[in-house]
């Protein structure tokens, strides 16, 4: 086996972020190849190639602009349960990739590690975070936040933050005047439907028509 | 102009100053959720409105911010002029929001 080189990093990493905006994301492979990744930037690393300190570093960026906080605290919060007391490699890739992913979208990672509750279907128990509902009334759809999350992965990339968080609080606030699971469905399927309006809008001198 | 955007511009000109976000400027204007955002998305592409984040601590509120909207310092006479220019009959606008799915034209 061939030892990997820069350009193959930087194809996991474009794949990996593909994934990442995935609507149904299979935790299990995305955490299989999280840690690929990042055991080939080691490896990169100890064989002297310096660009793949860059490349890793440009993937935590590429994470955070690409997704809003619920998302990464989700996924920090779901790799991070799956690394073992003894997973040495598994404590590597939380402390050199899941902490400063966090640390960039400015999430504190004692309200990741120490929240065991659902962010999105509120936990009175739960500490509260930027994102996060608190009341235990309100239940935001996961499925419903994955269509705004897809919708908003159509986005030119500088706008999707901002809308991922506009459509989570408007889902927040559609959930806590009691819409249900198929109300948040029908409005995130809205979004998803007139996402390409939205990057015609978003996008100077285009030629489709937003409405 | 388009019709949708009619419905927004008057909606939010029923009080130009007050800032709106999404859902109350859907159901003011009686326009579903996806399509008021690239709407409002150009709007503020040319200057007519603008748009803040809520002032608060979602971490102390429990609920993510919104996201607001509002006329900026000469959106709102621009878009008085517009839709004047438009030349739309407020008729032919309640006919659309108040029309049933399905319904005749």
């Amino acid at each position: 086996m061939t030892d990997p080189t820069p350009d193959d990093l930087s194809l996991a990493t474009a794949r990996c972020l593909d994934m990442l905006g995935e609507p149904d994301l299979d935790f299990d492979l995305v955490y299989s190849d999280m840690r690929a990744l990042f055991d080939t930037c080691l490896l990169l690393l100890r064989n002297g190639h310096e660009e793949a300190q860059v490349i890793g570093a440009e993937f935590i960026e590429g994470i955070v602009q690409a997704h809003d906080h619920d998302f990464i605290r989700g996924l920090a919060r779901d790799l991070a349960g799956r690394i073992g007391p003894d997973d040495k490699r598994g404590h590597q890739f939380k402390t050199h990739c899941l902490d400063p992913t966090l640390d960039l979208a400015g999430i504190p990672a004692d309200t990741v590690y120490t929240d065991p509750g659902n962010t999105l279907t509120a936990d009175p128990t739960a500490t509260a975070s930027p994102q996060v509902a608190a009341s235990p009334q309100v239940q935001v759809s996961r499925q419903a936040r994955k269509l705004t999350g897809a919708a908003t992965g159509l986005l030119p990339i500088e706008h999707r933050a901002r809308y991922n968080e506009e459509f989570a609080a408007e889902l927040w606030d559609l959930a806590a005047a009691g819409a249900g699971r198929r109300q948040q469905l029908a409005y995130a399927t809205r979004q998803l439907v007139r996402a390409l309006h939205l990057r015609a809008a978003l996008t100077p001198h285009s030629l489709f028509n937003a409405g | 102009m388009t019709l949708p955007t009619q419905l927004v511009l008057r909606a939010m000109l029923e009080r130009p100053t007050h800032e709106l976000y999404g859902l109350q400027i859907c159901e003011a204007s009686g326009l579903a959720s996806g399509t008021i955002h690239p709407i409002l998305a150009r709007l503020e592409g040319l200057g007519w409105i603008e748009s803040q984040w809520e002032d608060i601590d979602p971490r102390a509120e429990g609920r993510p911010r919104r996201r607001y909207y509002r006329f900026t310092s000469e959106g709102a006479e621009s878009a008085r002029v517009a839709l004047a220019a438009a030349h739309t009959k407020v008729a032919d606008i309640g006919a659309l929001r108040t029309r049933p799915a399905g319904g005749p034209a």
